[in-house]
């Protein structure tokens, strides 16, 4: 059975779960308008879930079609390219799936899956010494772990991706780590993930939200936590990355600038802060509280560095 | 900026429609299964005993305002546009009141939770039923879940720990404490329901100016912003119920006018501000 075969079978058993409304953040910052959010002008969160029905139904191309959707409007989104491979893959496009694992891996080098279905790509297309390569890679992501890195996943993508490299096995027993987890009730996952935060296990959160991520893809409210997270923990660039998918999602998210413009904050760029500022001021003819607290901290910046 | 043209204001009041409910902050508390529309076309009437003493006076109403503004809030709840009243509609409990993983029924809630909180996360869902405040003043202890022996230390705990918020300015918080000390249960009126529309929503921007007016007289800054914010986010409540853009673009207007007051105050722009929101506010009458 060729990987694409095998993968195009496993999307079958990814589960759907409804579009949530999620809502606003907390610890500090969130959503666009009052607290549920607004919709971005492409919904890529209901695109994404979408296109996962067509995977689960079999429909690749169908699927395809969408994640160019997606990707078109976010496409630093690792779970879109990860799901863009697969679909590839589901067509016996193998080849042009490689483009997509690796786009996922780079955009969120934490996306175990995704090293173990290209490394068993790699080695469907005779490609041994890349598969060598991308098993190294993950080791030097695991070596380099601190406190982001889900160990009990890692582990088993390593286990697994050595096993494909050494030609022990073509298709892990652990198949099932191929798939994303379903979430039933992604609105009480989220709000889970809040009260993480705001209890201060930013490592915890970042797993449920990542999880929540997989589930629904790439919604404002979650990528914009995800930032937060990363940025409470010094991942900056991640933290970045994160804020800059979220408002290509919505644009006009108002948590997303604030803590934009709070990251700009902590890393000197006080002119680029101050557009974010500005940005809230447009986007809160009534004010609201992400306006204040990002120019509480602003001023009180300014003051400290006077 | 001046308002728009006389023509623009004379848009009568038939033109301009209450939009659906649905689309108001306060929706969101709302139980999936009541009607919105019966739920937040009325309120429970408030019971308030306004002290004769101006001075006094003053400060129930300021509580008044602050029990109605998200701006008082800090963290989640201050996003999501949750203020005391989202709770306690008039000072009463709120008996639709219902949050998804925070609530097990409609009027119960669990304020030991780590969504608003990054204090009071007990992790554990124990939702409990919203307290009608009605002569919470005549009592020696407070609190279901965390109890405290004074009405202050209760509110000060509710609002930095149990909404992450920051201090209000004193006379904000003080009238708060006051505002719900004069919420007693003889002082209700004949009918016990109160209707909620845009002439009554206007009538807090109304009353909500005369305290700016009367807080600016006072001086204190860290309390006129808070009015200002309190005043504003009123503002985007009436905003919420109108669908006549005209008018919305009046209102939008004055709320920025507001900010700019904000960050340089001089009365004589006070007394603009006033003849503006009067020519709006024919609309609401």
């Amino acid at each position: 059975m060729r990987f694409g075969t095998v993968i195009a079978a496993l999307t079958v058993l990814i589960l759907m779960s409804t579009q949530p409304a999620l809502a606003a953040g907390g610890g500090g910052g969130g959503g666009s308008s009052g607290g549920i959010s607004s919709g971005p002008s492409v919904n890529v969160s209901k695109l994404y879930e979408e296109s996962l029905a067509h995977l689960q139904a079999g429909e690749n191309e169908d699927a395809e079609r969408k994640l160019k959707k997606v990707l078109g409007a976010i496409p630093e989104n690792a779970q879109a390219n990860y799901m863009m491979a697969l679909a590839k893959s589901g067509q016996g496009e193998d080849k042009s799936s490689v483009r997509y694992y690796k786009k996922a891996i780079k955009y969120d080098r934490h996306m175990y899956t995704a090293y173990v279905t290209l490394g068993q790509t790699y080695m469907g297309l005779g490609e041994a010494a890349d598969a060598q390569k991308l098993l190294k890679k993950l080791e030097k992501v695991k070596s380099k772990c601190k406190d982001k890195c889900d160990m009990g996943h890692l582990d088993t993508a390593h286990a697994d991706l050595t096993a494909v490299v050494n030609g022990t096995t073509d298709a892990p027993g652990g198949q099932s780590s191929l798939l994303f987890d379903r979430i039933a009730d992604p609105d009480s996952a989220y709000l889970g993930a809040v009260a993480l935060i705001n209890g201060g296990e930013f490592e915890a959160a970042i797993i449920e939200l990542t999880k929540l991520l997989e589930a629904i893809g790439p919604h404002a409210d979650v990528l914009n936590y995800l930032g937060y997270t990363h940025r409470k923990m010094g991942y900056f660039d991640d933290a970045y990355g994160y804020y800059k998918q979220a408002l290509a999602a919505d644009p006009n998210h108002r948590g997303a600038h604030e803590y934009l413009g709070e990251l700009y904050i902590q890393t000197g760029q006080r002119k680029k802060a101050a557009r974010q500022l500005d940005k809230l001021a447009e986007l809160c003819p009534f004010g609201c509280a992400e306006f204040d607290d990002l120019e509480f901290k602003f001023n009180s910046t300014m003051q400290a560095a006077d | 900026m001046p308002f728009p043209a006389p023509w623009l204001l004379a848009v009568s009041f038939a033109l301009i429609a209450t939009s659906s409910l649905a689309q108001l902050d306060d929706a969101q508390w709302v139980h999936p299964d009541a009607d919105i529309d019966a739920v937040l076309g009325s309120a429970p009437s408030e019971c308030m005993a306004l002290p004769a003493d101006t001075v006094k006076q003053m400060s129930v109403l300021t509580g008044r305002a602050a029990f109605r503004s998200s701006t008082l809030m800090g963290g989640h709840a201050a996003r999501r546009g949750l203020s005391c009243n989202s709770c306690h509609r008039n000072g009463h409990g709120n008996p639709d009141f219902f949050i998804t993983a925070l609530s097990d029924q409609p009027g119960n809630v669990d304020v030991t939770n780590g969504v608003f909180s990054s204090h009071r996360d007990d992790g554990v869902f124990n939702p409990v039923p919203i307290p009608n405040l009605l002569d919470a003043g005549d009592k020696s202890d407070f609190g279901t879940m965390v109890q405290t022996d004074s009405l202050q230390a209760f509110i000060t705990g509710i609002l930095s720990e149990e909404f992450d918020a920051r201090p209000p300015p004193e006379p904000v918080f003080d009238g708060l404490v006051a505002y719900v000390k004069a919420l007693r249960s003889n002082a209700c009126p004949d009918e016990t329901r109160a209707v909620q529309n845009l002439e009554t929503e206007w009538r807090d921007v109304e009353a909500f100016f005369d305290l700016l007016v009367w807080h600016n007289g006072q001086g204190d800054s860290a309390t006129i912003a808070f009015m200002i914010g309190a005043l504003r986010h009123q503002l985007e409540r009436v905003s919420q119920r109108l669908e006549d853009k005209d008018v919305e673009t009046g209102i939008v207007r004055l709320s920025l006018q507001l900010r700019q007051f904000n960050e340089s105050p001089e009365s004589a722009e006070l007394a603009r501000l006033r003849a503006d929101m009067d020519r709006l506010g024919r609309h609401f009458k």
